[in-house]
């Protein structure tokens, strides 16, 4: 699974904390009030019995007494009072209760003093019980604060506890994302300038706002890893350039006495042929110091491309039509199916030397009389580019080999050993600056296939 | 007789260029150093200058501007080192009017130093004849002994480059810029077997073979009764 982005976390994890202390603070909030509540109508209960218990007249004066009492201290609806005797009849109750409310009352007994009861026909209910004694006769008195009031009071509360809850949570994530944005918004910035900043335009540097905060010690630290990238290309540019030069003068300096020796030579045959021999080394040698060069700058990336909009099915018949000689020569078919229209970015001239590899390689390796595809056709998001033969073919295990500088196949026929032994690697670093993945395959001895991937340019 | 400036630092290298000029007929001038060549220039009269881009001291390309600076406007040819195309257009782009690179053939350097000499002075002929050989450039016929030969466009361009060249040696850097446009020189090989594909076409039963291979230089087509 993809990982979000870190705003995404950032936004996640702030908004849950949010929502778990609120959700908490919901819960206690609730759950106090919901105590002190249950308190005060507890306090209020006992309060009542204490006067009744404590009243003077109630010990003499009877039940008339007590009903009295009962009824001037809980005249209204919500709170009642009853007396039972020892027998369990009821004494002095009010008209409130039904019969089944007093069978249910019926059960109460117990040390519990204070109990909550839900009562059928009244509802809920908190019972406090005590005892008092009326003319000599023990009675259990039982006195009743009517809960619903409190209870819509208490739902209301949860209802705004649950309606705001969301909302609330809700808020927090908008702006938790929001500043998390706003946060990472330096960063997004530095990581385009970073992205503008490629091997040409290495002088180049990132702006640094403050260099005491997060982002400017990092904007800091890509600049000093831009400064070193900088110094080791120039390094690498100047390095080839320099080895060119001198390894070039000296050719030159060969070439042109063997010239001269060839020259002088006329009249000595056996002469003219050493000198011969040498000027072909001097050619050779010419070709590959000037290959090896060019693979050095190219797998540092310093060679200088010039990106265009690039027609490849153009280039690539132009590539085909100078090698059909070649071809030609060796009785292969060398056959093209190249779909019009295959535009992408890329060295109109490196495209060149790739594609021209590629059929020099396929011709090489294929025996007289054999055929050599070339095609180009669009797949997905890809231009491909394929060349295959029906050569030799790669041996297995050698496929990744073959990309290697110097690496030839081994062949068990005599064959002449031509090339410089470089030029699929020329190949693969040409395509690497492309940005497309070259791709063998190769059914043992039945030929190969190569396949170049070029993006297609949008 | 045309006088040559030579500037090259390597000392092995502009003897053998100093004679392979001599051999050839020119009179030449020869200087190590950029500084050293902008006072011959300054001193005398030259037809073209052969000028290294490597040079100790002020670099060729600086020599080069200066010189195009003081109002020299006689072909100068740069013989660069240095690798890849951006040199060479360098080169052009600051007044050199062609190039060669290093390592070369005295053939080609030769070569190229006739054209630019030559520049202007030629008026555009229309046929070319060679021993047996004529070349219509209008039709892009060819004919040799009374014989129409058929020849691909590429052969008949290759076959026009080397008649023109005759009796000198024609390099397969020289084919490969000139006629193939491929100044990498990715084509060599190809050079080799179109050779071949034309020698075929061309050596008729009872002729004379007409191209010649100069084994390490390149190629050559004789001709003896014309001379240059």
């Amino acid at each position: 699974m993809r990982r979000l982005s870190i705003r995404w976390r950032i936004t996640l994890w702030n908004t849950l904390a949010f929502a778990v202390i609120l959700i908490g603070f919901g819960i206690t909030v609730f759950l106090l009030l919901l105590q002190t509540h249950y308190q005060q109508v507890d306090r209020q209960l006992s309060n009542r019995l204490e006067r009744i218990q404590q009243d003077p007249q109630l010990a003499t004066a009877g039940v008339a007494r007590l009903e009295t009492l009962l009824h001037e201290h809980g005249g209204h609806t919500h709170s009642l009072g009853l007396a039972r005797s020892e027998a369990g009849q009821w004494v002095g109750y009010t008209n409130a209760l039904t019969e089944r409310d007093l069978a249910a009352l019926g059960n109460v007994n117990g040390p519990a003093p204070v109990k909550t009861m839900s009562l059928p026909d009244y509802g809920r209910a908190r019972v406090l019980s005590g005892t008092i004694t009326v003319e000599g006769e023990p009675l259990e008195l039982l006195l009743l604060a009517d809960l619903e009031h409190m209870d819509e009071e208490m739902a209301l509360v949860l209802w705004s506890l649950l309606g705001t809850t969301p909302v609330a949570i809700l808020l927090a994530a908008a702006v938790a994302y929001f500043l998390a944005r706003q946060s990472l918004a330096p960063v997004q910035q530095l990581r385009r300038r970073t992205d503008q900043i490629n091997a040409q335009h290495l002088s180049q540097r990132l702006p640094v706002s403050n260099p005491h905060d997060e982002l400017g010690l990092l904007a800091q630290t890509i600049n000093s890893m831009i400064g070193r990238l900088e110094r080791s290309f120039q390094e690498i540019q100047r390095f080839t350039a320099d080895a060119s030069h001198e390894l070039r003068t000296p050719i030159a300096v060969i070439r042109s006495e063997a010239e001269l020796g060839h020259e002088h030579a006329a009249d000595n045959e056996k002469a003219q042929q050493r000198f011969s021999s040498i000027l072909e080394e001097c050619g050779r040698l010419g070709r590959l110091t000037e290959q090896l060069l060019a693979l050095c700058r190219e797998d540092a990336g310093v060679t200088q491309m010039n990106f265009a909009e690039v027609d490849l099915a153009e280039v690539v018949s132009e590539c085909v039509e100078a090698m059909r000689p070649l071809a030609d020569e060796k009785q292969q078919q060398l056959l093209a199916d190249l779909e019009v229209g295959a535009n992408i970015s890329g060295d109109a001239q490196r495209l060149r030397q790739l594609t021209i590899n590629l059929i020099d390689n396929a011709i090489k390796y294929t025996p007289q009389g054999g055929q050599i595809e070339v095609t180009l056709k669009p797949q997905g998001n890809t231009q491909t580019l394929t060349v295959s033969d029906t050569g030799i073919g790669i041996p297995t295990g050698q496929a990744e080999r073959i990309f290697e500088r110097f690496y030839r196949v081994p062949s068990t026929k005599t064959q002449k050993q031509e090339g410089s032994g470089l030029g699929l690697c020329i190949v693969q670093s040409i395509a690497t600056a492309h940005g497309a993945p070259v791709v063998l395959q190769s059914e043992g001895a039945t030929g190969s296939t190569f396949m170049v991937h070029f993006p297609r340019s949008s | 007789m045309k006088r040559v400036l030579i500037v090259e630092d390597q000392a092995k290298l502009r003897r053998n260029l100093r004679q392979v000029l001599e051999d050839e007929g020119y009179q030449v001038v020869d200087a190590v150093s950029g500084e050293q060549g902008l006072e011959e220039v300054s001193g005398g009269w030259f037809d073209a200058i052969v000028l290294d881009l490597s040079l100790p001291g002020r670099d060729g390309l600086d020599i080069l501007a200066s010189l195009r600076a003081s109002g020299f406007s006689r072909p100068i040819m740069i013989l660069t080192a240095r690798d890849g195309i951006d040199d060479r257009v360098a080169g052009l782009d600051g007044g050199a009017d062609d190039y060669v690179v290093k390592p070369f053939a005295h053939a080609e350097l030769l070569a190229r130093l006739r054209a630019q000499l030559r520049r202007g002075g030629e008026q555009a002929a229309t046929k070319l004849t060679c021993q047996d050989v004529e070349i219509d450039l209008l039709t892009r016929r060819v004919i040799r002994a009374g014989n129409l030969v058929e020849l691909s466009q590429r052969e008949f361009d290759l076959l026009e480059y080397l008649v023109r060249h005759r009796n000198s040696n024609v390099t397969r850097e020289m084919l490969a810029r000139d006629v193939w446009k491929d100044p990498l020189g990715l084509l060599t090989n190809v050079i080799d077997v179109c050779i071949n594909s034309l020698r075929k076409k061309l050596d008729l039963p009872g002729t004379e073979p007409l191209i010649h291979t100069v084994r390490g230089v390149g190629y050559i087509v004789k001709d003896d009764k014309c001379e240059g």
